[in-house]
């Protein structure tokens, strides 16, 4: 047995999509957040937004941990993404499926970080869902095999813990598939 | 001088903020951003620090959440990137001190071989502003410093009047 292996993931995706909701949804530890009071209510009514990073942990059995950093979603903090990207095993793409381009969206993020998606480290989760219509679930598939890219798509809730398991659990899968 | 607010009026940052994904948020106050006045008072505020500085090469207001107010930036600069930039590494900087069992972050010193960044929490009641410069290798860390919280300081005076028309 190996003891105390590091994961590191990545959550990303859009203002206002849920991420650092999902992390203290399912960080064992208290979350490191950086979050700022939200000036730009036109882009979302949240009251505050994260301008940093997010910080949380899952603990694993056999003592290996996953470590969670979650990015701003915003493009202006797009300088952050690569700094948190780097080393990292697996992307979770949180969308938020009741902005106003979320299919665009998808794509400007699965090219932000062409280099998880092309080696299959990505899991995508589509959230909101219940708020506005929106697309398709097989509209965001599209997206993905314009591409040529096979990702699991997910319809979540970034509030419900087990939502946010169900695909780290898919992540770790495609991660170990891919190795 | 004592300021027209006490900083207990400022709003406490929401726990609850942590569900802001179910898109539900408090009742907003109006940001110091949506004021029409505020960027040209900041704007002159700027220009008289960058001009009276030794070694102050440019400078730039933004909200704490990373948008421009005010800049006085040399061309190949990108206003939009160091406002977004200045908002992070503040935001580190609380978190860090945070951890170390301390609070209320001031200002962020880079110091490099050639220059310094030196970013400033403005210390407007409702902490939205924060304050970024940019030093060459002629600047002394002391007197930006100095120079630099003497701008806050006319910057939340500013704010105060825009606020209480």
């Amino acid at each position: 047995m190996t003891i105390g292996r590091e994961y590191k993931i990545i959550v990303t995706g859009t203002m206002g999509a849920g991420k650092t909701t999902a992390i203290s949804a399912i960080s064992d530890v208290v979350v490191v957040s950086t979050e700022a009071a939200n000036s730009d209510q036109a882009s979302s009514a949240k009251a505050s937004t994260t301008v940093a990073l997010d910080y949380g942990e899952i603990k694993l059995d056999g003592g290996d941990r996953i470590r969670l950093y979650g990015t701003p979603g915003q493009q202006r903090f797009s300088f952050m993404w690569g700094i948190l990207a780097k080393g990292a095993l697996g992307l979770i793409l949180l969308i938020d499926n009741s902005s106003a381009t979320p299919l665009e969206d998808l794509s400007r993020f699965l090219d932000a970080f062409e280099d998880l998606a092309q080696k299959g480290a990505v899991v995508v989760g589509i959230t909101h869902r219940d708020v506005t219509t929106g697309p398709l679930m097989a509209q965001y598939h599209e997206v993905l095999s314009v591409r040529s890219l096979n990702l699991p798509i997910f319809s979540i809730d970034g509030r419900e813990r087990a939502h946010i398991l169900l695909m780290v659990d898919a992540l770790l899968s495609s991660i170990e598939v891919v190795d | 001088m004592s300021l027209p607010f006490s900083t207990s009026e400022r709003p406490s940052m929401n726990v609850t903020a942590f569900e802001a994904g179910s898109g539900v948020g408090p009742p907003q106050e109006v940001s110091l951003r949506q004021n029409p006045a505020l960027p040209s008072l900041c704007q002159t505020g700027l220009q008289w620090f960058v001009s009276q500085t030794s070694g102050v090469t440019a400078a730039l207001v933004a909200t704490a959440d990373g948008f421009e107010i005010a800049s006085v930036l040399h061309q190949s600069l990108s206003a939009e990137k160091m406002a977004a930039m200045t908002s992070s590494i503040l935001a580190l900087g609380e978190v860090v001190l945070a951890e170390a069992e301390l609070s209320d972050c001031q200002n962020v010193v880079i110091e490099s071989s050639n220059g310094m960044v030196v970013m400033l929490a403005i210390g407007d009641p409702r902490k939205e502003l924060l304050l970024s410069v940019i030093a060459d290798r002629n600047a002394m860390l002391g007197q930006v410093l100095w120079a630099a919280r003497r701008c806050c300081e006319q910057i939340r005076q500013s704010v105060a009047q825009v606020v209480a028309h």
